[in-house]
């Protein structure tokens, strides 16, 4: 039992990150700057604009020691202030 | 009235284009990129962006420049370079040449598909190095044109007997990925070719090797088994490089938005400019000034990926393998 906590534990997991707002241009080096900063790496990605509204998906792997939480807020954060609703999906390990 | 509309449409055509950026996959790629396109304004439309071949990273951009800051061109380079300072391989192509699918590859022979200069190495066999060196470089300093520069090289090797060719020609060093790229090129069914200034010993050779559809290159004459210092061929500037590949363009009857062309000189700057795709493999200054897009690492399979023949059956498999196992 406690041997495969610890296996858990040194897994990657992988987050989904959905933004819907306003277009305009920069959003994407914004939000993919964030990414950079923490050093995580974007595995899988897609980005549209239709009519005018930006619409990304994103997934994104975490380090098995790194915390979610710090890039979550700072995310949620960047979006409030680019007018974006952004969302944050645990897409497991 | 009539002409300053037309200007009007064709630059609103004009501002769509497609960037496809590939490298080894790392964190800070995709910030990279837009990051660039965000100085200056550029508008991304659509992202498509993925892990593909377990290591390379792949994105493709369509983006509108209409609101960009600065001149396409200018921007154009502006975001070669900074692919090129972080290692990463770059196409960027106007929407008007990306729609139409591509049918023709066609490459330079040496410093692109082969690591040698093949003159230079068959001076040194004939103990001429130095001589043909120094026509070289008075060649591209504009000195001689082509044509003279190559017989005068050529005159040099007179008496040169055969059997160093053979030699020579199996001294040669295939580039990395070669002959994976072209065996693809072939099941995607393109057309492949091969435009050089170098000779007709070893384009044939390597022609054959590839499976090419197209050789254009010089002619070494030959009598009793030894060169006579004479060239035959037409392969000697960059307007005869441009017209080899317009004339496989018209024989297929397609236009040369739909063809691709790597090469790394001065010489293959015409082809690389007014192709579709054209792209330089480790290129001399002016080339990565002027072509559409960048390889500067040792693989040449990049290339699959930067004219967007991505394996997307592969792609898919192995996401669907994933997803089993997450399941």
């Amino acid at each position: 039992m406690q041997k495969e906590e610890v296996k858990k534990d040194t897994q990657d997991r992988y987050i989904l990150i959905t933004a819907v707002g306003p277009n305009r241009p920069g959003l994407m080096a914004e939000i993919s700057s964030i990414i950079a900063e923490f050093g995580y790496n974007i595995e899988d990605l897609d980005q549209v604009v239709m009519k005018n509204i930006f619409i990304l998906s994103m997934l994104v792997k975490i380090p098995f020691n790194a915390s979610i939480d710090r890039l979550k807020e700072k995310m949620s954060y960047l979006c409030n202030e680019l007018g974006l609703e952004v969302s944050f999906y645990y897409a497991g390990r | 009235m009539n002409l300053d509309l037309r200007c009007h449409f064709t630059m609103l055509e004009d501002n769509k284009m497609v960037i496809t950026v590939v490298g080894t996959d790392r964190p800070g790629i995709v910030a990279n990129v837009t990051g660039v396109l965000a100085r200056f304004h550029v508008n991304i439309l659509k992202t498509r962006a993925s892990t593909i071949f377990s290591d390379l990273f792949v994105i493709i951009l369509a983006v509108d420049t209409s609101t960009s800051l600065i001149r396409r061109d200018v921007l154009m380079n502006i975001l070669k370079k900074s692919c090129e300072d972080v290692g990463l391989a770059v196409a960027i192509e106007s929407f008007q040449s990306y729609k139409y699918d591509k049918k023709v590859i066609v490459f330079d022979l040496d410093g692109t598909l082969i690591e040698q200069e093949v003159i230079d190495e068959l001076a040194k066999a004939a103990g001429v190095g130095e001589e043909v060196k120094k026509i070289t470089k008075m060649a591209m300093e504009g000195k001689i044109n082509y044509l003279e520069a190559l017989k005068a090289r050529v005159r040099l090797l007179k008496g040169l007997p055969v059997s160093v060719l053979e030699k020579i020609k199996s001294s040669i060093i295939i580039n990395p990925g070669v002959k994976e790229l072209t065996l693809k090129l072939k099941e995607l069914g393109f057309k492949i070719g091969i435009i050089t200034g170098s000779f007709d010993f070893i384009s044939n050779y390597i022609g054959k090797l590839i499976g090419a559809d197209y050789v254009f290159c010089n002619k070494l004459i030959i009598e009793d088994g030894y060169l006579t210092g004479e060239v035959e061929g037409e392969i000697t500037s960059p307007e005869a490089k441009l017209n080899a590949i317009k004339k496989i363009a018209k024989e297929l009857g397609i236009g040369l938005e739909s063809c691709v062309a790597i090469g790394d000189g001065a010489n293959d700057l015409f082809m690389i400019e007014n192709v579709g795709l054209g792209i330089g493999y480790k290129p001399k200054l002016i080339v990565k000034e002027r072509a559409h897009g960048l390889i500067n690492t040792d693989d040449i399979r990049i290339l699959l990926a930067l004219m967007g023949c991505i394996d997307l059956k592969k792609d898919i498999v192995k996401r669907l393998e994933k997803y089993d196992k997450n399941v």
